[in-house]
């Protein structure tokens, strides 16, 4: 990680990592070995906004590459075990994953800054943000609605925020604690215009064609039917209008909940609801070729911009 | 049963097949960091080809004994586990 002294925000955030835990070296040497300066601009910009975070955070930063350290060895290991010993993920229900995961206020949390942490550290959410913010907003026509379903930490929100040209930025999240947190976390990162943030069911929305580009970032995973949701989705765009997602396949987590076997799997449920793809990028868990992961069923981050047709 | 240089074939064979390298060479010392692209994740694929291959399961304990094992600490927990099932 010779590379990193243009980026001293990611040096600072991975420095503090491996400061508590020297061992994951080898994992953030081939993490960070082959990004493309314009991705390790966008990395440079999400590690400054996680400082940002976790100065204002009462556990700091060091709470927050512990957290880190808790999803990949006691939310992610465990789940990759059982994948790959049975071959799917171990849920399948939501109630199940509300269950152990969403209604265990703690583990909620410590995943969420985990998950946070990693759109710096995991390659392929580092790319998927770079796609987000390289070529998905800057493509997005001036005056479009922009929504996002589950905006979680906020950050695909804050840089939508920075795009001048969008006329409104929405949030929707089903949890009221996730509104909440969002809120902060848009209020901590900077973000000077407004965002509205609500407490709302895609699945119940009476809404149709209210925005002309909607974000699904890592959601079709974790429900029980995603080609519902790709149906509302399409009915709350306007003609035209644009979605990206962002879902993993082969991707083991407690929450987890719809296996997708491969990439093509992916672009086929989009299609099938109602979306005309113009774009797709696939990017592989670290130290992996498309086709060396596509071979042993390895993550892939499969990121989906599509036209509603 | 199978044989100490048996389990050494079959644990060769799923690690090169699981890193996609036909050069890797293990020895009793050889420790997970010292071969490339053995990280974590690569750990649990290695740990379930060999469960698969050898028709076994490691137990929790096994599994954290695993984790900190060199290449002849793990052929031993193999051996005792084959013996053993």
């Amino acid at each position: 990680m010779d590379g990193l002294h243009d980026l001293p925000a990611v040096r600072a955030l991975v420095t503090k990592q491996l400061t508590l835990w020297p061992e994951h070296a080898k994992f953030l040497d081939v993490s960070c070995a082959n990004r493309p300066t314009e991705v390790w601009q966008v990395s440079e910009q999400t590690a400054d906004l996680v400082l940002r975070l976790a100065a204002r955070s009462p556990r700091g930063l060091d709470g927050f590459c512990q957290d880190y350290r808790f999803l990949c060895e006691r939310i992610v290991l465990p789940e990759e075990l059982h994948f790959r010993r049975h071959g799917g993920y171990r849920l399948s229900s939501f109630s199940d994953a509300y269950r152990e995961v969403y209604s265990n206020a703690e583990t909620m949390g410590r995943y969420m800054t985990g998950l946070l942490v990693s759109d710096v550290l995991w390659d392929p959410h580092a790319r998927a943000m770079a796609h987000f913010v390289n070529s998905y907003l800057p493509a997005l026509p001036g005056g479009s609605d922009h929504l996002e379903i589950g905006p979680g930490h906020g950050l695909l929100l804050y840089f939508a925020a920075c795009v001048p040209s969008l006329r409104s930025i929405a949030g929707w999240d089903v949890s009221p604690t996730s509104v909440s947190q969002t809120a902060e976390a848009l209020a901590t990162m900077g973000v000077d215009r407004p965002v509205d943030l609500q407490l709302r069911d895609l699945f119940a929305s009476s809404e149709t064609d209210c925005c002309d580009s909607v974000v699904l970032s890592e959601i079709l995973e974790h429900l029980e039917d995603p080609l519902a949701a790709l149906r509302s989705v399409h009915t709350i765009l306007r003609p035209g209008g644009r979605v990206w997602i962002n879902v993993p396949v082969n991707s083991p987590a407690p929450d987890h909940i719809y296996l997708l076997r491969s990439p093509e799997e992916a672009c086929e449920l989009v299609e099938a609801g109602g979306f005309q793809i113009i774009d797709r990028a696939f990017f592989p868990v670290a130290g992996r070729t498309l086709e060396q992961a596509r071979r042993v069923a390895a993550s892939v981050s499969c990121v989906i911009a599509a036209r509603r047709i | 049963m199978a044989s100490e240089e048996e389990i050494y074939a079959t644990l060769t064979a799923v690690v090169r097949d699981v890193l996609m390298r036909d050069d890797v060479v293990l020895r009793p010392e050889t420790t997970a960091s010292d071969v490339p692209g053995w990280d974590s994740m690569a750990h649990i694929m290695i740990v379930v080809g060999v469960e698969q291959r050898l028709a076994i399961q490691f137990g929790t304990k096994e599994l954290e004994a695993i984790g900190s094992a060199n290449v002849g600490d793990l052929v031993r927990i193999i051996d005792a586990k084959i013996g053993g099932k």
